[in-house]
């Protein structure tokens, strides 16, 4: 036993408790404050949290200018992948917008009828298998020439008379001042809408073109 | 710093403020040389110049407060002081010791110089002398960075408990070697 602090010999006079090692570390603990053994550790650790002395910041406006410049420079370099990326992403979605426009525009048209006779035939099979129906090419011949086609009646199986492009666009509720009335309030956000793809697609002249100047006149004529 | 404060002088600094750069180099900069200083003083100031343009380059994309900024710098000055040493010992260089040019006095005064900073670097010196080299990097990280265990964890790539350990040998292995002579306790033996 020790005469200073009545510890047993065997008992370490170095011991530190996790709280003391933290509040040295910290610079919460002086080094008055601290356990005698460890007061020199206190001080030492509070010489290394001087504040800094001149001689340390004589470097300091060369040193300043040199890293604003790297700053500046780094900022000026910086935009430029930005840009590139800009661009890449800006080519990404003009593809993008070509395949969705390749896709979309022979829906459209299929939908129309307005495809020539043959695709029309196949986009109507292809469609019809997944539940769409859209106008077969048969009716683009009965309109176009319709004394070749007239003679033989249309049977059920086939019930495409040429009329029906025409009565084609009355189907359809949307186009032009028919609609406002017949939808009521919501006829304004409805008919541009809901029906527009199709509505105006036939309007539009798409649902006239395979029946041909004549029958373009005849439905606009017919419509008001 | 206050947060607000320091995130106004990080914008500053991110858009190429002089003045903005000036506040963290001064902040920063002592803590930062005497914390190479105490791992490596051969190439301390080299190391520490690299550390600022390493962060000037990318400041841009730093966000966070002013003790993840410290965080951020720390651990710059640390990879940058491998990377150094990684060079050096491909270089093959041989360090000298400085008392080869005590025969070469300098022109001005560095003995004057260096008494303005003699306690933080009689500090920094012992506690590179005394402690290995990790126990002397997380007490300089936890003192000079002030930053708690989780972070120097984080930086020195190992767990806090193994930190914690770390930085209780060193404390201790600092006393043992610091400790005066107590004749109190010593003398008597009767």
């Amino acid at each position: 036993m020790t005469a200073r602090d009545g510890f047993s010999p065997d008992m370490d006079p170095l011991a530190l408790d996790a709280r003391t090692a933290e509040r040295l570390v910290a610079g919460s603990l002086v080094a008055l404050d601290a356990p005698p053994e460890y007061r020199a550790v206190a001080q030492t650790l509070q010489d290394l949290r001087q504040p800094p002395e001149s001689a340390e910041l004589e470097s300091g406006p060369v040193a300043v200018e040199r890293i604003t410049a790297a700053i500046v420079v780094a900022r000026r370099d910086r935009p430029e992948p930005r840009h590139r990326r800009s661009r890449a992403r800006v080519g990404k979605l003009a593809a993008l917008a070509a395949a969705a426009m390749a896709l979309a525009l022979p829906s459209g048209l299929a939908v129309a009828g307005a495809l020539p006779e043959s695709a029309q035939g196949v986009a109507s099979s292809v469609l019809g298998k997944v539940g769409i129906s859209i106008p077969t090419g048969d009716k683009e011949p009965a309109v176009s020439v319709p004394s070749t086609t007239a003679g033989p009646p249309p049977t059920a199986a086939s019930p495409q008379p040429q009329p029906q492009p025409a009565a084609n666009g009355a189907d359809t509720p949307a186009p032009g001042p028919e609609a406002p009335p017949a939808n009521g309030p919501a006829g304004s956000h409805g008919g541009s809408g809901g029906g527009a793809p199709l509505s105006t697609a036939n309007a539009g002249g798409v649902g006239h073109e395979p029946d041909g100047p004549p029958g373009q006149t005849n439905t606009h004529s017919h419509r008001p | 710093m206050a947060p607000t404060e320091f995130g106004e002088v990080l914008a500053a600094a991110q858009e190429g403020a002089q003045w903005a750069v000036a506040v963290l180099w001064h902040d920063l900069h002592p803590r930062l040389l005497r914390f190479l200083r105490g791992l490596d003083p051969a190439a301390a100031e080299d190391v520490e110049a690299d550390t600022w343009l390493a962060a000037a380059r990318d400041i841009g994309k730093f966000s966070g407060e002013d003790q993840q900024f410290r965080a951020w710098m720390f651990t710059i000055a640390r990879n940058r002081l491998i990377d150094w040493r990684r060079r050096e010992l491909r270089r093959c260089s041989v360090t000298v010791p400085p008392d080869m040019f005590v025969d070469h006095p300098a022109e001005d005064d560095p003995a004057g110089t260096a008494l303005d900073v003699l306690r933080a670097d009689a500090a920094v010196a012992q506690v590179r002398a005394l402690l290995p080299r990790d126990q002397a990097e997380v007490i300089l990280l936890r003192v000079l960075g002030g930053l708690d265990v989780a972070e120097v964890a984080e930086i020195v790539g190992k767990r806090p408990g193994t930190v914690r350990v770390l930085q209780h040998r060193g404390l201790r292995r600092l006393a043992e070697h610091l400790a005066e002579p107590a004749p109190e306790r010593r003398g008597v033996t009767t």
